[in-house]
């Protein structure tokens, strides 16, 4: 399976490299944000702080098609508001995504996040202080351009459609849910903690596994953007017993190659 | 104009989506905290039937008591008769993590060593056993500080074909050469003693390597019944096949695995691991238990608890958290500091034939 994985991934930027484009552009964007999260599996304590963002992309726009891809990683604190114990989260994630024009404002199309790596640390916990969630997942994108004036305002928003993932965590234990449902769990069996580990993986349908991505972006000049951005995910493993999390961010985009 | 607007709402429009999308939190006050502990445990607690623990009925009974306007103090000793009423030393009570606790903080635990007296003595197993006088030829493994010992392996004085092997604590880690390097010095004997007393345990997952060593074949060794989800029947089975060590030095021979009460959590999953060694004999004192895997977290106020969230059954049935028995029954004899009884014992059953 990640044989295939892999070849589709190299497949797709590879076709990016080779065909030509009518436009396209590379950026930087830093930013900060506020993140959130409550995991009512343990508590129903939210979590909220600070995140710090940085994204680097490409987006090429074609005769009747945008595409690009965006590497995005977050790392910021959290703390609830009943104690001072704080939770580090570091999120790495890879995407692509293909749009189709289907007017002269309006794209529709697919995102798809290769991977997604959202790591938790919670200070002072045992078992529980580590709460890593592998993914990868397609979602919808649909993606409107405002054009006031000169100068341009992009709207998008992506809601996800399914997705395989792993949470190394369960209902009651630091194990992913579907290992332990299944009756695998093995001290011998390391793939169950490594979060790409093949045990542990499931499909998930967006009523189980809701993501929701939404992209305000303001160009200031030819060169920066704003980008303002929410995203937004809740799952549940167990029924009832949702975890939520994202985070509301404000970047400065740097547009470093147009062409 | 127009354009900042539209981007003025639309960012507000979806930072308060959040607010609208998550679910309410309740207020750190003392009944909210006190249902939340009690939930917790009956939702997540893997032993309540084995334990013969009514959680409706006792914390009905504890929260006719608790009020908002009770001390902190009383809070917790509230809640503290919850934690002692699962008589399990993975379920614990603090009012900070472990690592920021201080003399004073609240602490509740169950006392696994009560009523039972001393299995191992240091000043006995230095002067006569492990000592570098009386001992010079025996291994130490450090830790990665010097301070303290990953293991001691060789033989005992006088006993140049029986290997001893002490692992005072499963919360180290090993290189896999360490490992092989150890077990090749085993397998030129014709018996070992593998002593874990003190071991209260650590990491499962190296516990159940070393327990691989024991075996040349796949062994049932039980199953772990973990708890689920929040029903009371939410439980679901994990059957363990141990595997053999991909390795060259494997120890089919006769092993005494010495046991006291301190033996508790990942030594309990060593022991049960070796239940089904017919080559293996287990002498000393009764085992401290604590088969359950164990999860934790802050309570709204920031009070840390950990619990067993699921039970280990052994391949014959029994249940293991309140301990197991020793095959062979031994008491250390504190007044006579010239020898440990359960080595001699253990060394004398190796001997036989």
């Amino acid at each position: 399976m990640w044989k295939i994985y892999l070849s589709v991934l190299i497949g797709m930027f590879m076709s990016q490299m080779l065909y030509g484009q009518e436009s396209s552009k590379t950026y930087l964007d830093v930013g900060v944000g506020r993140s959130f999260f409550q995991d009512q599996k343990y508590s129903d304590a939210k979590w909220n702080g600070v995140s710090g963002r940085v994204d680097f992309g490409n987006e090429e726009l074609r005769k009747n098609h945008l595409r690009g891809w965006n590497l995005q990683v977050n790392v910021g604190s959290e703390t609830p508001k009943g104690h001072s114990h704080s939770a580090s989260i570091v999120n790495p994630s890879l995407s692509y995504f293909y749009l189709r024009q289907v007017n002269e404002k309006l794209y529709l199309g697919a995102n798809w996040t290769i991977a997604n790596l959202y790591n938790r640390s919670v200070s002072g916990l045992g078992n529980n202080s580590s709460f890593t969630d592998f993914s990868s997942s397609i979602s919808l994108r649909g993606s409107y351009d405002l054009n006031i004036g000169k100068k341009a305002l992009k709207i998008s928003a992506d809601v996800g459609l399914v997705s395989l993932s792993k949470m190394v965590i369960s209902f009651a234990y630091s194990a992913p849910q579907s290992t332990l449902n299944d009756g695998k769990f093995n001290f011998q069996d390391s793939s169950i903690d490594s979060p790409s580990g093949k045990e542990g993986f499931q499909w998930m349908a967006p009523w189980d596994d809701l993501r929701i991505k939404t992209s305000i972006q303001y160009a200031l000049s030819k060169r920066f953007d704003l980008v303002y951005r929410w995203e937004y995910r809740k799952y549940e493993l167990v029924k009832d017993y949702p975890t939520m999390y994202g985070l509301n961010s404000l970047s400065l985009r740097y547009n470093f190659r147009l062409r | 104009m127009k354009k900042y607007i539209v981007f003025i709402i639309a960012v507000m429009f979806f930072a308060s989506c959040e607010e609208v999308l998550m679910e309410k939190e309740p207020k750190a006050n003392n009944l909210n905290v006190f249902d939340e502990y009690a939930t917790l445990i009956k939702e997540k607690y893997g032993m309540l039937e084995f334990k013969k623990v009514d959680i409706d009925a006792l914390s009905a009974n504890v929260r006719a008591s608790v009020t908002n306007e009770m001390s902190e103090k009383e809070l917790f000793e509230k809640l503290s008769q919850l934690t002692l009423s699962l008589r399990d030393g993975h379920s614990n009570l603090f009012e900070a993590a472990e690592k920021d606790l201080t003399e004073n903080s609240f602490q509740t635990s169950f006392d696994i060593l009560e009523g039972y007296p001393e299995a191992f003595n240091m000043d006995i197993m230095i002067n006569n056993y492990i000592g570098k006088k009386i001992n010079p030829e025996l291994k130490v493994l450090p830790d990665e500080s010097k301070e303290s010992i990953r293991a001691v392996y060789g033989t005992l004085p006088g006993h140049a074909d029986i290997a001893y092997v002490w692992i005072p604590s499963w919360d180290i880690s090993f290189e896999d050469a360490e490992i092989e390097e150890m077990f090749a010095f085993f397998k030129e004997k014709k018996g070992l003693i593998f002593d874990i007393r003190q071991n209260g345990g650590g990491d499962p997952v190296l516990a159940t390597k070393f327990a691989s060593y024991f075996i040349t074949k796949d062994t049932y060794t039980g199953y772990e019944r973990f708890k689920i989800g929040p029903g009371a029947e939410d439980f679901k089975d994990s059957r363990t096949i141990l595997h053999p060590a991909k390795s060259d030095n494997l120890f089919p021979g006769k092993v005494a695995v010495l046991i006291d009460r301190n033996v508790y959590s990942a030594s309990l999953t060593f022991s049960y691991s070796l239940f089904p060694v017919e080559n293996v004999t287990f002498v000393g004192q009764r085992a401290g238990g604590g088969s359950g895997s164990v999860a934790d977290g802050y309570l709204l106020n920031g009070w840390y608890w950990s619990l067993s969230v699921s039970e280990y059954i052994d391949y014959q049935g029994n249940h293991l958290d309140d301990g197991f028995d020793p095959d062979i029954a031994v008491d250390l004899n504190l007044e006579d500091k010239t020898k440990d009884e359960i080595i001699e014992r253990a060394l004398v059953h190796l001997s036989a034939q």
